[in-house]
């Protein structure tokens, strides 16, 4: 009969870059069952709402993640936008359907290069991460900054993008899509990769949905589940399909977030040609008196936003369902049957942000 | 464009029942979360079915105790540690139950 021991995984992990503990249970070298532990950098930052004028909350919440915080900071002000009732122009859908994309393009071209690093792959980890610098010079040079923007607001966005700036930006994610063409040729290609991804923690379309997954999670197991098909912002102009995988396995979450890459230089092409003139936002007066939930996709899947004010300056409840959190159950699952070799790819391969998910 | 989303009334006693039957019907559990209100708490529980994004309130007394859903959808068990940890609501049932300890944070929980 096999031994069964207890192997703690994390919090400080090389594959993590922020803590998360998971207590794997072994019978010899297989994972029966891991339970995760969190905690280890809750910040309370929706308990902050309480103190916060509902216009400074927007500093906070983009300060969740340092990688998705242009979409916490869309979500609160299009939670906040609904409440109000206040309809943004249409440049500023277009400027924060761009930057969503950029944020997208970013966030992928890391997740990339950290999984270069869990197989050794020095060098394409450091090209992957190459590329992604040229996006957040990109951040800077249209917000002023590359991790914290601060460039919503409730009512649109405060800095505009010139013409001349997006002609250049596509002129670079141009030549930029030819380089990650490349790059991504060798995780599509490699022998190693396919040897370490392929077959290797199967979630099923039934096991998605009940285990709550979401974003490439979800899609990898062949749903066709896309957030950005609501229509907010500018998506709603944009042509594009919802890539899914077949294999449901690793393999297939590194093939839908591949294949990602290339649908947002496309997505932000279509926005750039289509982006009308006007305004950048709207002056909005009084305070937010409703509730109101939003959805968004992010980098690593669905987020829900949910507000709730009563007509003074102060939000009774802020709520962000992070992605992450909601691909933990997720995680859990593919562990089951897998190789305790395999454990810190498999962590991996849900894109986790830690961040996010302690808030 | 906006979502057009539902949010609807529960009562407390139907939590599960409805959960059963949006789970049976294919339904995906997209989050639980609770919001502090004069003399209780209302929880949201939010599913996605058939891609409409379904709502249901459910108001319920400070010192009430609710039933978990983690035997129907296992992945409620972090929402419900997480409402359970961070505002006090009593639950029983959990099939993963932190005790209070999900969060593990260094003030005093729950947040009064």
């Amino acid at each position: 009969m096999s031994k069964r021991s207890i192997v703690p995984f994390g919090p400080q992990h090389p594959v993590l870059p922020e803590p998360i503990h998971l207590d794997l249970v072994l019978e010899d070298e297989k994972v029966v069952e891991a339970i995760p532990s969190i905690g280890f950098v809750h910040r309370g930052l929706e308990k902050l709402v309480e103190k916060r004028n509902f216009h400074d909350y927007m500093y906070v919440i983009e300060r969740i993640c340092g990688i998705c915080s242009f979409m916490h900071g869309m979500g609160y002000a299009e939670g906040i936008e609904r409440i109000m009732d206040v309809e943004i122009p249409d440049r500023a859908k277009y400027l924060r359907t761009i930057w969503c994309e950029m944020s997208r393009l970013h966030s992928h071209l890391l997740w990339l290069g950290l999984l270069a690093d869990a197989f050794g792959f020095e060098s394409l980890f450091m090209h992957c991460w190459r590329m992604r610098e040229t996006i957040l010079d990109m951040f800077e040079a249209s917000t002023g900054g590359r991790v914290i923007f601060s460039v919503n607001k409730i009512g649109g966005v405060l800095k505009d993008m010139d013409n001349s700036m997006l002609r250049r930006f596509v002129d670079m994610f141009d030549k930029m899509e030819e380089e990650v063409r490349q790059l991504t040729n060798v995780f599509l290609k490699d022998y190693t990769v396919a040897s370490r991804l392929k077959g290797v923690g199967i979630l099923t379309k039934e096991d998605a949905i009940l285990h709550g997954a979401v974003g490439p999670m979800m899609r990898a197991a062949g749903i066709e589940a896309d957030t950005r098909k609501l229509g907010y912002a500018a998506y709603g102009d944009i042509d594009f399909d919802i890539i899914t995988g077949k294999d449901c396995d690793s393999f297939s979450r590194c093939e839908v977030r591949i294949n990602e890459i290339f649908q947002s230089f496309n997505i932000i092409r279509q926005a750039v040609a289509k982006i009308p003139e006007g305004p950048v936002s709207v002056d909005v007066k009084g305070n937010p008196d409703g509730e109101a939930f939003v959805r968004l996709e992010q980098p690593r899947g669905e987020a829900v936003f949910y507000f709730r004010g009563d007509g003074t300056q102060f939000l009774n409840r802020a709520r962000v369902r992070t992605p992450t959190f909601a691909n933990i159950p997720s995680l859990v699952k593919i562990l089951e049957g897998c190789d305790f070799a395999d454990v810190p790819i498999l962590v991996l391969t849900i894109d986790p942000c830690v961040s996010c998910t302690e808030r | 464009m906006r979502e057009n989303y539902e949010l609807k009334i529960l009562a407390p006693d139907q939590i599960t029942i409805k959960a059963h039957s949006l789970r049976n019907k294919g339904a995906r559990l997209s989050q639980i979360c609770s919001v502090r209100t004069k003399g209780g708490y209302d929880l949201l529980y939010s599913y996605v079915l058939d891609g409409l994004f379904k709502n249901y309130k459910v108001s319920i007394s400070e010192d009430a105790e609710i039933e978990s859903i983690t035997a129907i959808f296992p992945n409620a068990f972090l929402y419900e540690n997480e409402m359970s940890e961070l505002f006090g609501i009593k639950i029983k049932y959990i099939a993963l139950d932190y005790k209070n300890k999900l969060y593990d944070i260094a003030v005093e929980t729950p947040f009064k």
